[in-house]
């Protein structure tokens, strides 16, 4: 990530989505092309997903399935994913969803394949897969990184789903990979400072992101990580980046924006403010400064 | 592995210790095919002590000193608890992870049984991260990530009885995460007689660490440095409320003995041995052993050399000037240090070679030269 030069960020609204988009492929499909096409200038995004599907080996989908059905991201919008890849060429066997275990990706709705054909989906805990023997450092971080990421894919889409964390502030793009490593109840003291930003400097991790789409069908701004129904907002939209600092800065503001409609305090004054977002800048991962980001919000049908 | 082929291996373990002394087996978890044999499934879901629930189904852990505060489906520090729609649960209670009889004197613990074997468990996960971990496999690991068996404490009992081991250990990660295990299994097996000893870095809060000295029989603690900047960068700990407990455990009259893992160029000073050996002195007493061991490159610390033995020679050196009876040199088996030596008399009181006793001159608690009394649980 080129943090000298200004990082796009593009929020597209549908207001005809309902919840996670059940039955609402299409929109979703919709909302993704329109989102990668802004992000490449307003090019054809038919171009655009043959070129991902031409130009990438394995591509590891990372949705967030911490929080259940409810607040996870959505199998919807992942396989809407899946399926313009698909059709853009690229073999649905070089697709893997995954996560840390099985049992999150089947409570948030995911089917399980570790199977050799069809879009793969399965955890780091499937028989023979687990983390690999050599130790991976970055800065304060030291782990095993899952095999997922080590040696099952060549990039990774980042797919996670906007949410307060009681501890980072933002559970966005840059948390979401607390999940490529072995121990990452090591990594919350300090608000997650600088451990968010040193797991995402892992250059297994780094060098092999393309692409982050943030769920924001829902989101929750208050009670994170884990699901409560009473902090939860339906904000119709997906968020889509290259530039995972960035897009977390704008999901920390859209977080205070929904507290402070809320009456509730902003994430620096709960305690929570995610300081990690300066650490990741100043070590090159990305902008976080907002004269750095161009943020693009569009609404389609 | 089946629970019946499980005992079965403890059977001829146990075995091999009656024949060789000091022969062990040991069952542990590997993150490699960490969830192959399908019962990774079965952690504990018993609730948590020691925690307060806070508002928004938040809690706050007040077992160690981290104190963590966890929102529900997160973890604390140690990754063996979680928080479930605002109820702290242990993760870890009846699932072991790693099983040995070994000698007492592994543990270390020179003036507790001599001679004796202990059944020793531990479950994964750990309340910091040494990075100097031999057992970071199961200590530095969420508990799904290794193999897991149910043992109760009954049955734990039972073997022990069966067997004629005197004293279950609970040891190798850390002791104070499954806390709600180790105190149920101590209070179960005491009924039959037999024996507890904590090993554990005794970074606990003062709370469970009294209720936990209520009832077990040793404790053996690892102080890892005397330096708060050492905690801080290689334990990720913090050392006074170490040295706190330390303080409380020998003033409930339980058992105590100190290891200090003498790591080179990082806590071997000899101003800091002698820092080290004046607060037991002044803050405990003369009679309590502490073992200077060794340090073998490992984990995250591959780029240092073992512990000259010189070096461990200094530090007993500087202990026994410092006027401490009973200071040891560890992980050298056949260093005269090994030995316990009567301080009245100097003979030798008990042989060590490793794990191994060599000779045994005490007599009802007494050197059998001088007759001079030496503290410890001898029987
Ligand atoms: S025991 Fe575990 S959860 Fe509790 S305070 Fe210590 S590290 Fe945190």
């Amino acid at each position: 990530m080129d943090s000298k030069s200004k990082s796009k960020v593009v929020l597209v609204r549908s207001r005809s989505l309902r919840g996670a988009g059940d039955g609402q492929s299409d929109i979703l499909k919709n909302m993704l092309s329109r989102g990668i096409s802004l992000m490449h200038d307003g090019s054809d995004p038919n171009m655009i997903w043959a070129q991902f599907a031409k130009n990438t080996g394995r591509i590891g989908l990372k949705p967030n399935c911490v929080a259940g059905r409810n607040m996870s991201t959505s199998p919807n919008l992942t396989y809407a994913l899946c399926d313009l890849l698909i059709a853009a060429e690229k073999r649905d066997r070089d697709l893997i969803i995954w996560e840390r275990t099985n049992r999150e990706l089947k409570k948030a709705g995911f089917g399980l394949n570790a199977a050799r054909a069809g879009i793969r989906c399965f955890g780091t805990d499937t028989r023979d897969v687990g983390y690999g023997k050599e130790f991976h450092k970055s800065g304060k971080v030291a782990s095993l990184v899952t095999r997922i990421v080590e040696s099952e894919c060549d990039h990774l889409i980042n797919m996670p789903i906007l949410k307060d964390h009681s501890l980072a502030g933002v559970s966005g793009a840059m948390k979401n990979y607390y999940a490529v490593i072995h121990n990452p109840n090591k990594y919350h003291d300090n608000n997650c400072d600088p451990y968010v930003a040193d797991i995402n400097a892992l250059p297994v991790v780094k060098d092999k992101g393309i692409l982050i789409v943030m769920d924001m069908t829902r989101a929750q701004y208050n009670g994170g990580p884990g699901y409560m129904a009473s902090y939860a907002v339906a904000p119709h939209s997906i968020m889509m980046s290259v530039d995972p600092v960035a897009i977390d800065a704008v999901g920390e503001r859209i977080i205070n924006d929904y507290r402070s409609k809320n009456n509730l305090p902003a994430l620096a004054d709960a305690k929570r403010p995610p300081k990690w977002l300066t650490t990741a800048e100043k070590m090159g991962l990305g902008n976080a400064s907002p004269e750095r980001i161009d943020f693009i919000e569009v609404e389609v049908e | 592995m089946k629970r019946r082929s499980f005992i079965q291996r403890l059977g001829a373990a146990t075995g091999l210790i009656c024949v060789g002394g000091s022969a062990y087996e040991m069952i542990c978890g590997s993150l490699e095919n960490a969830y192959a044999f399908g019962y990774v499934e079965t952690l504990s879901d018993i609730e948590a002590r020691h925690y307060e629930k806070l508002p928004d189904d938040v809690i706050q852990c007040h077992l160690c000193p981290r104190e963590c505060i966890v929102s529900d489906v997160e973890r604390g520090f140690c990754g063996a608890r979680e928080n479930r729609k605002g109820y702290y649960k242990t993760l870890v209670y009846n699932r072991i992870c790693a099983l040995n009889i070994d000698p007492i004197e592994k543990k270390p613990l020179f003036h507790f049984l001599p001679g004796t074997t202990a059944f020793s468990i531990a479950t994964a996960g750990c309340n910091v991260n040494c990075k100097f971990c031999q057992n970071w496999n199961i200590s530095q690991v969420r508990p799904e990530q290794v193999q897991n068996l149910e043992l109760t404490s009954g049955e734990i009992a039972a073997e022990c009885v069966k067997k004629s081991i005197p004293t279950v250990a609970y040891t190798y990660s850390e002791p104070v995460i499954f806390y709600e295990y180790m105190y149920d299994t101590v209070v179960r097996i005491s009924k039959d007689g037999i024996r507890n000893v904590v090993i554990t870095g005794g970074y606990i809060k003062e709370k469970p660490l009294r209720e936990l000295l209520e009832v077990v029989d040793a404790i053996k603690v690892d102080l890892k440095s005397f330096s708060e900047q050492y905690y801080k960068d290689i334990v990720n700990g913090e050392l006074k409320p170490v040295l706190d407990a330390i303080k409380i455990i020998h003033e409930s009259g339980k058992w105590l003995e100190i290891v200090y893992l003498v790591v080179p160029t990082l806590n071997d000073s000899d101003d800091e041995f002698r820092a080290l050996c004046k607060w037991i002195k002044t803050e405990l007493s003369v009679d309590v052993p502490v073992h200077f061991t060794r340090f073998h490159p490992t984990y995250l610390m591959t780029n240092l050399p073992p512990t000259p033995t010189k070096t461990l020679e200094k530090a007993l050196e500087i202990a026994h000037a410092e006027g401490l009876h009973y200071p040891y040199i560890g992980n050298v088996p056949g260093n005269s240090g090994e030995n316990t030596v009567c301080p009245n008399c100097g003979e030798t009181v008990i042989g060590r070679f490793g794990f191994q006793i060599t000779k045994n001159n005490l007599i009802d608690g007494k050197c059998g030269s001088c007759g001079r009394s030496i503290p410890g649980i001898w029987k």
